[in-house]
C-alpha cells in the first residue's frame, strides 16, 4: 500500500501542493463509500453466499448446496439457452448499431448550411428515451393488427412475419428496437470523434487527391478508432444488460427465445415462485461475463487502436 | 449575491448527507407499520387492514362495500388498501411477512392457494365458523378453498372461463348456438363452418396456461399428482398422461393449423382480434362479459368451454381471488376481521358484487331464489348467466360419489411458476415443430424440479 | 472524450466534402424521420379514437377525427400524475445527491494526500464494472428487510453515490490550474472554501454535464424501480407505463396507452428541447449511460 501512495503522490497536483490533511479526505469521502460499500461491495459478497444456497421463495430460509447450483446451471439446456440468446444479442446489435452510427455521423458533419440543427433534433431524440418507452413505442410498431411495420411491409409487397410472437423473428424484433433507443447516443459519440479529428489531415489526403470515399477509409476510420473502440465496450455492455425491451416487448418468450441472462436472472428470482439462490448464480456469471468480457477488449484490441 | 449558490450547494450536501445516513440505520424505524395487530382498548374501535387487488371500477364497488360495513356498526372500522395485482399482491404479502407489515385481510389469488397455506400465518375460516356456515356457499368456490377441515378462506371474486362468440357470424354461417356439452370434435366442425363462410379465424386465444388448466379440468383430467395436490403436497405433474396431451394437441393444434392466430402470451391483442371480426370465437374469462358487451359492434353471446373427445364433460375449476385472514396474534383482532370477511359473503353485499363486477355471486341462496334485482339483473344480461350456469353444472362429485378431484383444480406451492412453463410448451410445439406430447413432458420435467425446489423447504 | 466540445464551423473540409448540399440533406432528411418515426407516431394515435385505431382496415398516421379523450382515459385509469410526481422525486433525490457526492469525493481525490488514497480509488475504479445484475438481488433483499419497498427511500437509497461521477469529478479537477489554489492559500482560504469559490464555479461545464447524465440514468431507470414497488401509488413513470400496457383489461386500448406514453416522454423529451446543446455535450464527455 505505501508503495501505492507514493506512486500517486507523484501523479496528483496534492504532492505538488504539499498537502497533508489526512482526516479531512476521509470526511469528504465517506458518504461515497457508505453508499458503495452498503449497496455495491456488500451485495458482491452477499450475492455470492446466496448463489451457493438454494433460498426460500418466501421468509429467510436457507439450503446450503455448495456449488450445487452452478453445476445445475452448467448442465441444463435452458441455461445455455440464456447464454446464446445474450450473445446472439450482443452480435445482432452491436455492429449494426455502431455501422449505422459512423454512417449518420458522417452525413452529419458535412458542413450543412442550414437545417443542421432540425436533423440533429430528429436524429439525436432517442437519447432521451428510456427502455420502457422504447418497448411501449415498438410493441405497437409490431403489433399484428393494429401495427405499422408489416402494413409498410405490405406495401413493399413483402409479407411480414409475426414479430413478437415467432420464435425465429423476436429476437430480431428486439434488437431494432434496442439499435434505435442507442442510436441518439452513438451517433453524439461518433460525431464527437469525427469533429475531433485534424481537419490537416483531410487537407493532406486532398492534396493527395484521395476520393471521398478514401478518404473515409484512410483518414476518417482509423483516426476514429479510439471512439469506435469506445463505443464497441460501452455497446456491448449494455446490450449484455438489455432488460427493459425485452420485458416489455416480449416477457422473455416466445418460449425462452428472448430470454437473456439479465432476464432469466429476473425471472428467477421475482417472477412466480422465486429461486433466489438459482438466480444469484446466474448473476454471478452474468458478472464475469461482463467482466471477462471489457478486460479481453482492453487487452486484445486495445492495443490496435489508433491513439492520436 | 455570489454566495447564493453555494450555500445552495452547502445546503444541498447536508440534505444528501442526512438521507445517506438514513439508509445506514434505517433499520430501526421500520416497524412501526403494523399498527392493526394491537389489541384495542375496549371502547377504541379495532382497526383493519385489508388488502386488495381490484382496480378502478372492481376497486370503487369494494370500496363501496367497506364504506357500507364500516357505516354499519362502529366497533371494527376497515381500512381498504388497493395493492395492484395478484401477483403485486402475492408479492406484497410475502415481503410483509420480513417486515411486520401484514395485513388483517388479504385478497389473494387461486394460485396462490398452497403458498398461503405454506406460510403458517392463516386462521383458517373455519376455526371461526359456525357449524352448517360453509353449506350456504356454492360447492365449487366453497370446495376449491377447503381442505379436509373446511373452508380456509373466504371465495370472494370469483371467475371462469367462458367462450364469447360473434352471433352474427354464427348466423351467416348457419350456425346455432354451440351446445353446453360441447367435445373437440363438435369444436372442429363449427370452426369448418365458420371458415367455409369466410371468417378469417375460427378462434383467438392467448397461450396463457389458464386455458389449458380449464379445459383440462373439462375433460376430467389431473394436473397434480396426490389428487391434484388436494390429498397431500403434489410431487410431480400429471399434464403430460392422457388427458393433458390430448387437450393441449388440440390448443396448440388450433394454432398451428392456423384456425387461430398466434397471437402470443397475451389477455388483449385477442381482444383486438375478436372486436375487429377477424376471430369468431374466443376465450377468456367470464369476469370481461360487461366489456365484451359494451365494447363490441356485433352481438356477442356466450358457450361453454368444450372437452376432449375422450371424456365426459366435467366442469371448471374456480378461478378469481378468495379472502384471507392472516393471524395478527390477538383474538379480538382477529374476530373483528372475521366479521367483515362474513359481511362481505352476506347476501346484499353479494349482489352488489355480483351486478358491479360480473363476479359470481358465492352464495347457494342466490341462484336457488335471486332476488328481484338480481332476476332482472339476469334477464338483461344473458351472458353472465351462462357463466354462472357452466360453473353450477360443474360436477364436483364423480358418479360413484367420491370427490372429482379434476375440477377441484390444481394445488402446488410453485403454480405461478408452472404457469409460465406452459406458456414456453406453446412455444415449443408452434416454433419448434414438437409434438403436444414431446412439449408436455419437457414441460412436465421443468415443472417437477420446480415442485421439488420448493418442497425442499416444507415438510411432507 | 473531452475533446468532443469542439464544435463544427460552417467552412469545415471533412471526408464528404465532394459530395453536392442537396443529396446529404435528402439522405438526412429521410433518416431523420425514420428514427424519429415511433415517436411521431404515438403522438397522433394518443389523439385517435379508438375505434378509428382498431376498425380501419390499414393502419393510418393521422387520425380522422382528433380526440383528447385518450389522455382522460390514461389519467383516469392509471394515477400518472402521481407516477410523474414520484418520478421528479426520485430523480430529484438521486441526481442531486450523485452531484453533490461527487464532488466532494473527486474533490478529496484530487487535492488531498491520505492513507489508503490509492486504494481506495482503486475500489471506486472496481466498482464501475460491477454490473448492477450482481447487486440488485441483495440490494433488495436489503432494502425490503429495512421496510424500504413501496418507500421513496427504497427507490433511491442504493443510487445516492455514483463511482463514475467521483472519477469524472476527479479528473476534471485534476485539470484544474494550481496558481487559483496558491492564491486562495495565500488569502488563507480553508478547503472547504476553496472547492465552493473556485472549483465549483470552474467546473460548470463539467458538473451540469454530470447532473445531466446522471438525472437521464435515474430517469429512465427500470429494473430496480420494477421489483421495489408493488404499490401502484409508488411507481415510477416507467414502470407506471409499462403496468398499464401489460394490465390492459380488454382489447389493448392503443389510444391511451399512446397518450400515457406521451405523458411519461413529456419531461425527458424537454429537456432534450431546451437544452440540446449542453446535453449532447454532456454526453459527449461522459461518455457513459446508464
Amino acid at each position: 500500500m505505501a508503495v501505492a501512495v507514493e506512486r500517486s503522490n507523484t501523479q496528483t497536483p496534492a504532492k505538488r501542493l504539499g498537502l497533508r490533511r489526512n482526516w479531512k479526505a476521509y470526511l469528504y469521502l465517506l458518504p461515497t463509500f457508505a453508499v458503495l460499500g452498503t449497496f455495491v461491495y456488500f451485495p458482491i459478497y452477499d450475492s455470492f453466499r446466496l448463489s451457493l444456497n438454494r433460498v426460500a421463495p418466501f421468509g429467510s430460509d436457507l439450503i446450503f448446496v455448495g456449488f450445487g447450483n452452478y453445476t445445475r446451471l452448467f448442465q441444463s439446456p435452458d441455461f445455455w439457452n440464456t447464454v446464446q440468446v445474450s450473445l446472439w444479442f450482443m452480435v445482432g446489435t452491436v455492429p449494426v448499431g455502431i455501422a449505422l452510427a459512423v454512417a449518420i455521423a458522417l452525413l452529419l458533419s458535412y458542413p450543412l448550411r442550414r437545417l443542421n440543427w432540425f436533423y440533429r433534433t430528429l436524429i439525436f431524440v432517442p437519447v432521451v428515451i428510456s427502455s420502457a418507452v422504447a418497448g411501449v413505442l415498438f410493441r405497437l410498431l409490431y403489433n399484428p393488427v393494429v401495427g405499422f411495420f408489416n402494413h409498410w411491409l405490405d406495401l413493399l409487397g413483402i409479407d411480414g412475419p409475426n414479430w413478437l410472437n415467432d420464435k425465429s423473428w423476436a429476437l430480431v424484433a428486439v434488437c431494432i428496437t434496442v439499435v434505435w433507443r442507442q442510436l441518439g447516443f452513438n451517433v453524439i459519440i461518433a460525431l464527437a470523434g469525427i469533429q475531433n479529428i485534424d481537419e490537416q489531415l483531410y487537407e493532406a489526403a486532398k492534396v493527395d487527391g484521395a476520393s471521398a470515399l478514401r478518404r473515409i477509409w484512410h483518414v476518417t476510420l482509423p483516426m476514429l478508432s479510439p471512439t469506435l473502440f469506445f463505443l464497441m465496450v460501452v455497446n456491448i455492455i449494455t446490450s449484455l444488460q438489455a432488460f427493459g425491451e425485452i420485458n416489455i416487448l416480449t416477457d422473455g418468450g416466445p418460449g425462452e427465445a428472448t430470454t437473456n441472462l439479465v432476464y432469466s436472472v429476473f425471472v428467477d428470482a421475482f417472477v412466480g415462485t422465486s429461486f433466489r439462490g438459482l438466480a444469484s448464480a446466474q448473476a454471478f456469471l452474468l458478472a464475469l461475463l461482463i467482466i471477462f468480457i471489457s478486460f479481453a477488449q482492453f487487452r486484445g484490441l486495445g492495443k490496435r487502436v489508433h491513439y492520436q | 449575491m455570489k454566495s447564493r449558490p453555494i450555500r445552495l450547494l452547502a445546503l444541498l450536501a447536508v440534505f444528501a448527507l442526512v438521507v445517506a445516513a438514513c439508509g445506514g440505520d434505517g433499520a430501526t424505524d421500520t416497524t412501526a407499520g403494523a399498527a392493526a395487530t394491537t389489541a384495542a382498548p375496549s371502547g377504541e374501535p379495532i382497526t383493519i387492514e385489508f388488502w386488495h387487488a381490484m382496480a378502478d371500477d372492481l376497486g370503487a364497488v369494494v370500496d363501496e362495500l367497506v364504506d357500507r360495513y364500516n357505516a354499519s356498526q362502529d366497533a371494527v372500522v376497515v381500512n381498504a388498501t388497493f395493492q395492484g395485482s395478484y401477483d403485486d399482491t402475492y408479492n406484497a404479502l410475502l415481503a410483509s411477512f420480513d417486515t411486520g407489515t401484514a395485513p388483517n385481510i388479504v385478497q389473494n389469488f387461486d394460485l396462490a392457494a398452497q403458498t398461503m397455506f405454506d406460510t403458517g400465518r392463516l386462521v383458517p375460516a373455519h376455526q371461526l365458523m359456525a357449524a352448517g356456515d360453509a353449506d350456504a356457499f356454492l360447492a365449487a368456490p366453497r370446495d376449491y378453498y377447503s381442505d379436509e377441515t373446511g373452508m380456509v378462506a373466504l371465495a370472494f371474486n370469483s371467475s371462469t372461463p367462458i367462450v364469447y362468440y360473434n352471433a352474427e357470424m354464427f348466423e351467416a354461417a348457419g350456425l346455432d348456438a354451440p351446445a353446453d356439452d360441447w367435445n373437440f370434435s363438435d369444436f372442429m366442425e363449427t370452426c369448418d363452418a365458420l371458415e367455409a363462410s369466410g371468417v378469417q379465424f375460427c378462434v383467438t386465444f392467448g397461450t396463457v396456461g389458464w386455458y389449458f388448466e380449464q379445459i383440462l379440468a373439462n375433460s376430467g383430467g389431473l394436473y397434480f399428482n396426490e389428487d391434484n395436490g388436494r390429498t397431500g403436497r403434489a410431487t410431480e405433474v400429471e399434464f403430460n398422461k392422457g388427458q393433458g396431451v390430448e387437450v393441449f394437441d388440440f390448443l396448440s393444434g388450433l394454432i398451428a393449423d392456423g384456425h387461430a392466430p398466434n397471437l402470443g402470451n397475451t389477455w388483449s391483442d385477442t381482444d383486438s382480434v375478436f372486436f375487429a371480426g377477424e376471430a369468431a370465437m374466443i376465450f377468456d374469462s367470464t369476469a370481461g362479459a360487461r366489456g365484451f358487451q359494451d365494447n363490441a359492434d356485433f352481438e356477442v353471446k356466450t358457450a361453454f368451454i368444450p372437452h376432449s373427445d375422450s371424456s365426459d364433460r366435467n366442469g371448471v375449476v374456480i378461478g378469481g381471488a378468495a379472502l384471507w385472514l392472516i393471524d395478527s396474534g390477538d383474538d379480538a383482532v382477529n374476530q373483528a376481521a372475521w366479521d367483515f370477511m362474513k359481511f362481505m359473503t352476506e347476501a346484499d353485499q353479494q349482489v352488489t358484487w355480483h351486478t358491479g363486477t360480473g363476479y359470481f355471486p358465492v352464495l347457494a341462496s342466490l341462484q336457488d331464489s335471486p332476488p328481484s334485482d338480481l332476476a332482472s339483473f339476469w334477464d338483461e344480461n344473458p351472458n353472465f348467466v351462462t357463466a354462472i350456469r357452466q360453473l353450477a353444472t360443474t360436477d364436483t362429485q364423480n358418479a360413484d360419489g367420491s370427490v372429482n378431484y379434476a375440477v377441484l383444480g390444481g394445488r402446488a406451492g410453485p403454480f405461478p411458476e408452472i404457469r409460465r412453463i406452459i406458456v414456453e410448451a406453446y412455444s415449443a410445439v408452434l416454433d419448434e415443430g414438437k409434438t403436444a406430447q414431446e412439449a408436455l413432458d419437457e414441460a412436465a420435467e421443468k415443472a417437477n424440479q420446480a415442485l421439488a425446489d420448493y418442497n425442499a423447504f416444507f415438510d411432507g | 472524450m473531452t475533446a468532443a466540445t469542439h464544435t463544427q464551423s460552417v467552412n469545415r473540409r471533412t471526408a464528404l466534402r465532394r459530395f453536392g448540399d442537396l443529396p446529404v440533406h435528402v439522405a438526412l432528411l429521410v433518416i431523420g424521420i425514420v428514427i424519429a418515426m415511433p415517436i411521431v407516431i404515438a403522438f397522433f394515435i394518443s389523439f385517435t379514437p379508438l375505434r378509428e385505431i382498431v376498425g380501419r382496415a390499414t393502419p393510418e398516421i393521422l387520425p380522422e377525427t382528433w380526440t383528447l379523450a385518450n389522455y382522460g382515459k390514461a389519467w383516469n385509469a392509471s394515477p400518472f400524475g402521481r407516477y410523474l410526481f414520484n418520478s421528479f422525486v426520485q430523480t430529484g433525490v438521486i441526481t442531486i445527491a450523485q452531484v453533490v457526492l461527487s464532488v466532494l469525493a473527486g474533490y478529496a481525490f484530487a487535492m488531498f494526500e491520505f492513507r489508503g488514497k490509492a486504494f481506495l480509488f482503486a475500489l471506486v475504479i472496481g466498482s464501475l464494472i460491477v454490473p448492477f445484475e450482481l447487486t440488485f438481488i441483495p440490494n433488495f433483499l436489503l432494502i425490503s428487510a429495512w421496510g424500504m419497498g413501496n418507500t421513496y427511500a427504497g427507490l433511491t437509497i442504493p443510487f445516492l453515490a455514483s463511482a463514475f461521477g467521483v472519477f469524472m469529478m476527479r479528473q476534471f479537477f485534476m485539470s484544474l490550474p494550481r496558481d487559483l489554489y496558491d492564491a486562495a492559500k495565500i488569502d488563507g482560504a480553508g478547503d472547504f472554501y476553496y472547492l465552493m469559490r473556485v472549483v465549483v464555479p470552474l467546473s460548470k461545464g463539467a458538473i451540469s454535464a454530470f447532473t445531466i447524465f446522471a438525472f437521464l440514468s435515474a430517469w429512465n431507470q427500470f429494473l430496480w424501480p420494477l421489483v421495489i414497488t408493488n404499490e401502484e401509488m409508488m411507481r415510477t413513470t416507467q414502470i407506471g407505463i409499462r403496468f398499464f400496457l401489460v394490465n390492459q383489461e380488454r382489447a389493448t386500448d392503443w389510444g391511451a396507452i399512446m397518450a400515457g406514453t406521451v405523458l411519461v416522454m413529456i419531461p425527458t423529451l424537454l429537456v432534450f428541447l431546451l437544452a440540446q446543446r449542453q446535453l449532447v455535450k454532456g454526453i459527449a464527455m461522459s461518455g457513459l449511460k446508464g
